[in-house]
């Protein structure tokens, strides 16, 4: 786990610097909304909160009457597929920049445009195991009574992470050597079963806690007396706490990957 | 000797079904009943056929003499596909369900094979059926105040259902709109429209007593009160009473579970699928309860002593949510959900039915909004009132509650009809939805918002004391609202009758350092007036220019105007017809920095409450919150979805 945390750090400027593209990307569309948005759906606030009957009132009225506010969002619909095709790409580059034990900018980039492709067809045949994975996971949660509410999102949640673990399998091999990577991918997520499961706790408990900074960031920004500067602040820092969780994710894989090749 | 003592009997018999159950929870009549019905059905449940055998008294309460009698023979719709109903509905569909294919399991149809009068005289020669409609020359004129009995026998198979009647191929059979039912004598002449596409009933009122034979494993429901249960050879016969009802329904299933609850005297009986954990079947006794409390206290009396609910299975999907007297079909998935309430509010919506149609019985052919919109809304504020859920739907901060989700629906849509027109005349099958549904809504609680809502309390309580079980009108309507209040009334009968719109806006705004006066003295030496040159004081000139878009009016809204030192005041826009603008220009010591139109949001039939304000550059700056937020958790959400 050290040499994770380790690599994690070695990867910090990786972290910030695939942040500042993500935004990037989707810069066009948050231009548009704050202009736009500035301009037909800011209202009182203690007339509109945020979320409320009233602001959604408002919100689709803007919808209707300004076409500048429609293309923000619009823009916002139609970038987020390239901020994931860009994320695959990144994620492709660091994978084997990790593998090298020397996280290099450049060739971190290098290795995004490069394994770009590979990437992609292993995702597009990766979309099959959590196909099967996660629908296992739902056909027993039927058997399940309907009160172990909680015991079935954990099933669920299983069956994804389990998926996950095994696409990050697969990519350790896919940029090395894309022939059969989803297959020997999941032979060695199985190979290191007992270390995943354990491992997977620990990630489901950084994923909570993401999950509640965002809950935080959210009511911080909905209220009407926090200011827009901090707003700013614990948005990047909350950002910035989920690339590194991503980041911490990925180069567990890669030592798992290194110990196995 | 014998006859007496039998006739002496059945009357004991029947006044012991009555002590057993009353379909009435205070004695009767509450309507006129035009007709007294007894029918007696079999289910067969391998082909979803009915045969039943029917005699119908019904009584001229009109006062002309008739010699004719027309009918509705609704199934007939499903008969084939050059039917009203199938042509009208592209092929067969209905809301979210369609007919599925071309087997003869899609179609239905009632078909009379014998009528004859109360002398047994044959009247088939006299029976002219087309389609959906029947039309029955009477064997003798009817004059006003006489009664004319005629017995009839008939079949109905029941389609595959996709639109509200049938059965989903498997235990589920849903029996309504399936026996010979006549049309209404209605302001001077016959009123009896075919099936269309985008309607639904018209009906008198009277009493019913049933006798429906089914399997024995198979539960039933229907209309009325059970009064006696027999069993014979595997077949049990379920015998229904109801009274001052306009229609007759019954479902069996043999996979009904059952629950039940009493409310004020009222028992509501709930077939449910099983499985369904016990919180979602409470869920369903408490809407249905907490309705009835709401119409006792805003509208009026509930008659009846029943109220079923019936959940039809997910492939029977076309049942679900609609309404029958003292019978209504819920959703088909009734699980509570912890975010939406629509298994709750489909249920309020089809209890409430009861009132706007199954007591009020106004004409949906023609004016479809007096029983959906007025529902639609009274459906909203019993779900904030009395069932303690303000919002339909509800995740994190985001809510949506009933009166602005029929607002955003209505300023969505394009204006093509008023919402007063008759189903089948809208522009489109959307247009017909929306001014039956949620324009009147809004239309509505716009009215409550303006007018208040002990106002409109008194519209809907003086509406059902004036015409409950009377089949009344837009009119009508109107004219109650009337003595309530006449602009009101003005406004609503506007909003109804015409395509008048209106949107209100924060036009121009502008806020300003006010200088001091400044210039020539003209009261000084006029050979050589003193100048002084104007100076910026401390104070600020404010220009604020209103406008309301479209011919319709309200008397007025407030307007809040927000000053950069935090204070807000509040002043009151009075609207006059021949002038769509208000200007108002003045001076205060801080600078103004929002106009807020309308900030209670009272006229929910503004076309577009984006226009309803104005901000000053400095403070237009808070979409940040809400921009930033949407950003962060979508990146957020992908990236830890995927782990990249």
């Amino acid at each position: 786990m050290m040499k994770a945390f380790k690599t994690v750090w070695m990867c910090k400027w990786a972290a910030l610097l695939t942040l500042v593209i993500e935004w990037l990307i989707l810069l066009p569309a948050f231009v548009l909304l704050m202009k736009f948005g500035n301009q037909y759906v800011v209202a009182d606030i203690n007339a509109t909160p945020i979320g409320s009957p009233e602001f959604l009132a408002v919100f689709f009225g803007a919808m209707k009457s300004s076409d500048g506010f429609s293309l923000g969002l619009m823009s916002f619909a139609l970038l987020l597929p390239i901020l994931l095709l860009t994320k695959l790409a990144l994620t492709a580059g660091l994978t084997a920049q990790m593998q090298t034990g020397n996280v290099r900018l450049v060739g971190w980039f290098s290795d995004a445009g490069r394994l770009f492709w590979p990437a992609l067809g292993l995702f597009l045949r990766w979309l099959v195991v959590p196909l099967v994975l996660v629908g296992m996971m739902a056909l027993v949660t039927m058997l399940l009574p309907d009160e172990w509410t909680w015991v079935k999102a954990g099933l669920l949640l299983f069956g994804w992470l389990l998926s996950l673990s095994w696409f990050m399998h697969a990519l350790n091999i896919n940029v090395q050597r894309e022939r059969l990577s989803l297959w020997r991918g999941g032979k060695s997520l199985f190979k290191n079963f007992v270390t995943v499961l354990g491992f997977m706790l620990i990630f489901a408990l950084l994923l909570a806690l993401c999950g509640g900074m965002n809950l935080l960031l959210g009511e911080h920004n909905l209220d009407a007396s926090s200011g827009m500067w901090l707003g700013y602040v614990f948005s990047f820092l909350v950002a910035l706490l989920v690339r590194f969780v991503v980041i911490y994710w990925q180069a567990v894989h890669v030592h798992w990957w290194q110990k196995t090749a | 000797m014998l006859p007496r003592l039998c006739a002496l009997l059945s009357i004991g018999l029947m006044l012991l079904q009555s002590a057993y159950a009353s379909p009435l929870r205070s004695p009767g009549p509450f309507s006129e009943r035009v007709h007294q019905t007894q029918i007696d059905a079999t289910l067969d449940t391998d082909t979803h056929r009915v045969n039943a055998q029917m005699t119908l008294v019904w009584t001229n309460t009109s006062v002309q003499t008739l010699t004719n009698m027309p009918f509705h023979l609704y199934l007939n719709a499903f008969a084939h596909t050059q039917t009203t109903f199938i042509q009208e509905s592209n092929g067969g569909q209905l809301r979210n369900d369609a007919r599925e294919g071309d087997d003869q399991d899609n179609f239905g149809y009632v078909l009379v094979t014998a009528l004859s009068d109360a002398s047994g005289n044959d009247l088939m020669p006299n029976w002219k059926m087309d389609d959906d409609i029947a039309d029955l020359t009477l064997p003798a004129p009817l004059a006003p105040g006489e009664s004319v009995t005629l017995n009839f026998s008939f079949v109905s198979q029941l389609p595959k259902v996709y639109a509200r009647s049938g059965h989903n191929g498997d235990t589920f059979n849903f029996v309504a709109q399936w026996f010979p039912k006549p049309g209404v004598f209605f302001n001077g002449q016959w009123n009896n429209h075919r099936y269309h596409a985008n309607s639904e009933y018209f009906a008198d009122f009277g009493n019913y007593d049933v006798r429906l034979t089914a399997p024995s494993e198979f539960v039933v429901g229907a209309t009325g009160v059970l009064v006696e249960k027999t069993e014979q050879d595997g077949n049990t016969t379920h015998h229904y009473m109801a009274e001052d009802v306009h229609d007759f329904v019954w479902v069996a299933d043999s996979k009904f579970g059952e629950a039940s609850t009493e409310y004020e005297g009222i028992t509501i009986r709930l077939l449910y699928q099983p499985p369904l954990d016990e919180e979602s079947v409470q869920n369903q006794l408490d809407a249905a309860a907490a309705t009835f409390r709401w119409f006792h206290e805003h509208v009026g009396y509930y008659p009846h002593s029943t109220m079923t609910l019936v959940q039809p299975p997910e492939d029977a999907d076309g049942a679900s949510g609609m309404e029958y007297p003292t019978l209504v079909t819920t959703i088909t998935n009734l699980d509570k959900s912890p975010f939406q309430e629509m298994a709750a509010m489909v249920t309020i919506h089809e209890v409430g039915h009861n009132y706007w149609q199954g007591i009020m019985a106004s004409n949906e052919f023609e004016e479809s909004w007096l029983d959906e919109g007025i529902n639609s809304y009274t459906e909203g504020r019993i779900m904030a009132e009395s069932f303690g859920q303000p919002y339909a739907f509800h995740i994190g901060p985001l809510n949506v509650s009933m009166p602005y989700g029929h607002h955003l629906a209505t300023m969505g849509a394009r204006v093509t009809d008023p919402v007063n027109t008759p189903s089948w005349e809208y522009a489109t099958t959307g247009a017909y939805g929306l001014n039956s549904y949620s324009k009147p809504a809004t239309i509505l609680a716009t009215a409550e918002r303006i007018w208040g809502v002990e106002k409109m309390d008194r519209v809907l309580k003086g509406y059902y004391q004036a015409f409950a079980f009377k089949h009344p009108t837009t009119q009508d309507f109107l004219s109650v609202a009337a003595t309530v209040d006449e602009d009101m009334a003005k406004f609503l009968d506007n909003a109804l009758n015409t395509l008048q719109t209106i949107d209100l806006r924060a036009y121009r705004m502008s806020s300003d350092k006010a200088d001091s006066r400044g210039g020539f003295d003209l009261t000084s030496d006029p050979a050589n007036p003193t100048f002084t040159a104007p100076e910026e004081t401390d104070s600020w000139q404010h220009s604020v220019t209103l406008l309301r878009e479209g011919e319709l009016m309200v008397p007025g809204v407030n307007v809040n105007l927000v000053y950069a030192d935090g204070h807000v005041e509040t002043r009151y826009w009075q609207m006059t017809p021949d002038k769509a603008w208000e200007k108002w220009q003045w001076r205060t010591d801080s600078e103004l920095v929002e106009v807020l139109v309308d900030p209670q949001f009272s006229v929910l039939l503004d076309g577009n409450f984006a226009n309803n304000n104005k901000i000053t550059g400095e403070n237009s700056k808070q979409a940040w919150r809400w921009v930033q937020s949407m950003f962060i958790s979508m990146q957020s959400a992908v990236s830890l979805l995927l782990a990249w």
